[in-house]
């Protein structure tokens, strides 16, 4: 029974090739659009959220200025060392580090450029390139002892120079000079791979900054909750400094900043692309309206040998929910297309695209689809299933 | 004939009315997202020069930090300093150079902390040191001056609905265990983030904020009659010598609204392209019906042309159609557009965006119901070529 509805509505279909077709397009451009925004933005969120993870929920971030922005405007209440020993001592915290990070002068040849410098504490390195997810593709990571020694960053190594930068070559910071014992391995974004990695002491001679630290950085002993470690480690700090000139964010509060920012995003594009869908199940309507007018005397035949108003629902419905999962299924293939063809172009300018492409996704595009169709169809269908027999035998 | 050729597209839309109207609905739909999202961008970039022009485009602003960045995000930096400033005076066609410090702190009123931004203003270099640094005015009581000391300054915002209870003039605010007593209003900056501007005096506010010689960012006037940008170069040159490199930044004005205002087209392109894709779905639309239109009325060419219609004719016959059809909808969906755009705008302004308001200049409207006909005249041209070439026989033989 249902077969044969099927068989009807493709005959149906296929009949009015170039209107079906031109019905399908508006559908298809809809849903090529909006799959297309949807992968790209929800990788990026995905992305977002897997460098969170992986550096681990359990951190807690300690920034100077109330405002979360770090020490915007002024550096007078700048963190110290001793902010990071208060820190340290507060209950549930694992440990606690700061890093020193500004800019500086980079020279390598007769090139001269200015580029974010890291110093990290020896006694930290380690645990810090391995919480970061950092890995050399050369060489070796940074060690404790390592004075006048320097790991770069993948762009500085190459692209950022017109001569490339190899392991154990010379580069002038500041105007000291370091050899180069580490090329760490492409993070994806231009920035973060533009930076270069010293241990703090040699950063603390190099920027003039006996005492200061740009940030701390708390790990949270496992079990307990950060956002309430969070809580203690400002009071203690701010009885310590007198004022709560400093702002303290859990990782979980910056991923949900972050994620906020994200979905707003993500529904203004996909809201906007959306609209398309919707002009795009009106021309179902419009298609299948003119078909039932064209076919009033089939659907009187159709009732005069039986058919009850239910089959000749079904067998509208069925073409109108065609027509938008064809369109879908065109959609999806030409939208991952596209969002394929994105990610290839931020490739070639050194951005690496996380497309977010899984079974739901496409299952929930042709569902939504199908949906789109039927519905549309839902005013035409129900208008031919009313029609009366004999009235449209007449026509 | 023309009018001839109108009435025969006229009458044969009406008689297929609900397939004219869903055809229509396409393009009006498509247009009303389009027209709203225009006359907000639009609306936004007249802000943005307004607001230019009354700060001036002549203003040159200097920003520590490499490219400017001030140390957000916790980076280091190397402040700017008293020195800096005299370096700057030295260079030739500079007027003034005032120094601002501006951070984030806690605010109390009434019981109650908020935070907002703190602007340290040089009050000690002239009278009406905010209206002649910001090109905003203050529009209650008045600007801070040479001889103030506990004064402040505060934005909109501080009147409206940061406190439970409001700032008025002569309210007190307490900042870090410091008082000050509230002289000035300024009036609306246009955004939230503005209107959250406290100003005060320069030696009580390096005080609250404990800061030896240090400045956030450097207010430069050029001389009347000196190139702002030639100024701000030859600024650079000398800055850079003194510091002995570029780790900060220098903006013109003029710059900087360039820089904005091509963002700012550039976001608007990308939205107002996704939203004509309904336009180019609804296109499809009229396309479509216009197809159907030519099939249904195959008997109808044949007998036009057998009483001597040329082709050109029932070209335009079939072209004026589709062009009405978008026609229409682009009218109504400028309608709806505006309709849409003004809502916008007044949900802006509850949220304190008070900037965002729609342009809804004449050549909108003429742009876009222009950009609908062509629209539906385009989408027309194959349908009405395929009407034009029937054979008149055969299609008076088109059952």
């Amino acid at each position: 029974m249902i077969g044969e509805y099927f068989i009807i509505a493709v005959r149906n279909l296929t009949r009015r090739g170039l209107r079906s077709w031109l019905t399908v397009l508006g559908v298809f451009i809809a849903v090529a659009a909006v799959v297309s925004l949807i992968s790209i933005t929800k990788g990026l969120e995905g992305y977002m959220d897997e460098q969170f993870e992986r550096m681990g929920t359990d951190m807690v971030m300690i920034l100077t200025g109330e405002g979360g922005m770090g020490s915007f405007g002024v550096s007078a209440g700048a963190l110290t060392e001793r902010d990071i020993k208060v820190v340290d001592r507060v209950r549930g915290v694992d440990r606690a580090f700061g890093m020193l990070s500004g800019a500086a002068n980079l020279e390598h040849g007769q090139e001269k450029y200015i580029t974010f410098l890291l110093g990290i504490d020896a006694k930290d390195i380690e645990f810090f390139f391995h919480r970061m997810g950092f890995d050399v593709s050369a060489g070796r990571m940074l060690n404790p002892a390592d004075r006048s020694n320097i790991v770069i960053g993948s762009r500085i190594a190459e692209g950022f120079f017109d001569k490339p930068v190899p392991l154990r070559s010379n580069i002038v910071v500041e105007g000291h000079r370091f050899k180069v014992v580490g090329i760490l391995e492409s993070m994806g974004n231009s920035q973060d791979d533009a930076q270069v990695y010293i241990t703090k002491d040699m950063a603390r001679v190099l920027m003039d900054k006996p005492e200061e630290v740009s940030n701390v950085i708390a790990i949270v002993r496992p079990g307990l909750d950060p956002a309430k470690v969070a809580e203690d480690i400002k009071e203690e700090l701010e009885d310590f400094r007198g004022q709560a000139d400093f702002s303290v964010q859990t990782a979980n509060q910056m991923m949900d900043l972050m994620g906020g920012i994200m979905l707003a995003i993500q529904v203004l594009f996909v809201g906007v692309a959306s609209i398309a869908l919707v002009v795009g199940g009106i021309g179902i309507m419009n298609t299948m309206y003119t078909s039932v007018m064209e076919r009033q005397r089939e659907i009187g035949i159709l009732k005069a040998v039986g058919a009850r108003n239910g089959d000749i629902l079904a067998i509208f419905l069925i073409e109108s929910g065609l027509l938008g999962l064809v369109g879908g299924l065109l959609g999806v293939a030409v939208g991952l297309s596209f969002a394929l063809l994105a990610q290839a172009g931020a490739g070639a300018a050194g951005f690496i695209l996380h497309l977010y492409i899984t079974p739901g996704l496409i299952g929930t595009a042709l569902g939504f689809s199908f949906l789109t169709g039927s519905l549309s169809g839902v005013m035409p269908a129900w208008q031919a299933a009313q029609l009366h027999p004999v009235e449209s035998l007449r026509k | 004939m023309i009018a001839d050729y109108f009435r025969i597209a006229f009458r044969n839309l009406r008689s297929r009315g609900t397939r004219s109207f869903l055809t229509v609905l396409g393009i009006f739909i498509g247009i009303a997202a389009v027209v709203s999202l225009v006359s907000m961008g639009a609306g936004l970039q007249n802000y943005m020069d307004e607001a230019y022009s009354k700060i001036g485009y002549d203003l040159i602003m200097v920003l520590p930090g490499v490219g400017g960045t001030m140390g957000a995000g916790g980076l280091a930096i190397e402040p700017m300093t008293s020195k800096d400033v005299k370096v700057i005076e030295r260079v030739r066609g500079v007027d003034y150079a005032a120094p601002f410090i501006f951070t984030v702190v806690t605010f109390e009123h009434g019981g109650q902390e908020e935070r907002g931004y703190f602007v340290v203003t040089p009050n000690h270099l002239m009278d009406g040191i905010i209206g002649k640094g910001f090109g905003f005015q203050v529009e209650q009581g008045r600007d801070l001056l040479k001889s103030d000391r506990d004064a402040a300054v505060v934005g909109l915002e501080y009147t409206l609905d940061k406190f439970d209870k409001p700032v008025r003039l002569r309210s007190k605010v307490d900042v870090r265990g410091h008082t000050f007593t509230v002289v000035g209003v300024m009036e609306d900056f246009g955004n939230k983030e503005d209107n959250s501007n406290f100003f005060v005096p320069w030696d009580k506010g390096k005080e609250v904020l404990g800061v030896g010689d240090e400045i956030s960012m450097i207010y430069v006037r050029p001389k009347k009659g000196f190139d702002p940008q030639k100024v701000a170069d030859k600024i650079k040159e000398e800055l850079e010598d003194h510091r002995g490199k570029e780790d900060f930044a220098v903006n013109t004005m003029a710059g900087m609204a360039e820089m904005v205002a091509g963002a700012m087209l550039a976001m608007q392109g990308l939205i107002v392209g996704m939203a004509a894709i309904s336009l180019v779905v609804g296109g499809i639309g009229i396309m479509n019906t216009m197809y159907t239109s030519v099939l249904e009325r195959t008997q109808e060419i044949g007998i036009l042309k057998a009483v001597g219609a040329r082709n050109g004719d029932i070209l335009a016959i079939f072209l004026i159609e589709s062009g009405m059809l978008g026609t229409v909808g682009g009218i109504l969906g400028c309608m709806v557009g505006a309709g849409l755009g003004l809502l916008m705008g007044i949900g802006a302004t509850a949220a304190g965006i008070s900037a965002m308001q729609p342009d809804l200049g004449i050549h909108l409207w003429i742009g876009s119901i222009g950009f609908s006909f062509l629209v539906g005249s385009l989408s027309g041209v194959l349908p009405a070529m395929q009407a034009a070439n029937l054979h008149p026989v055969e299609a008076l033989r088109y059952e």
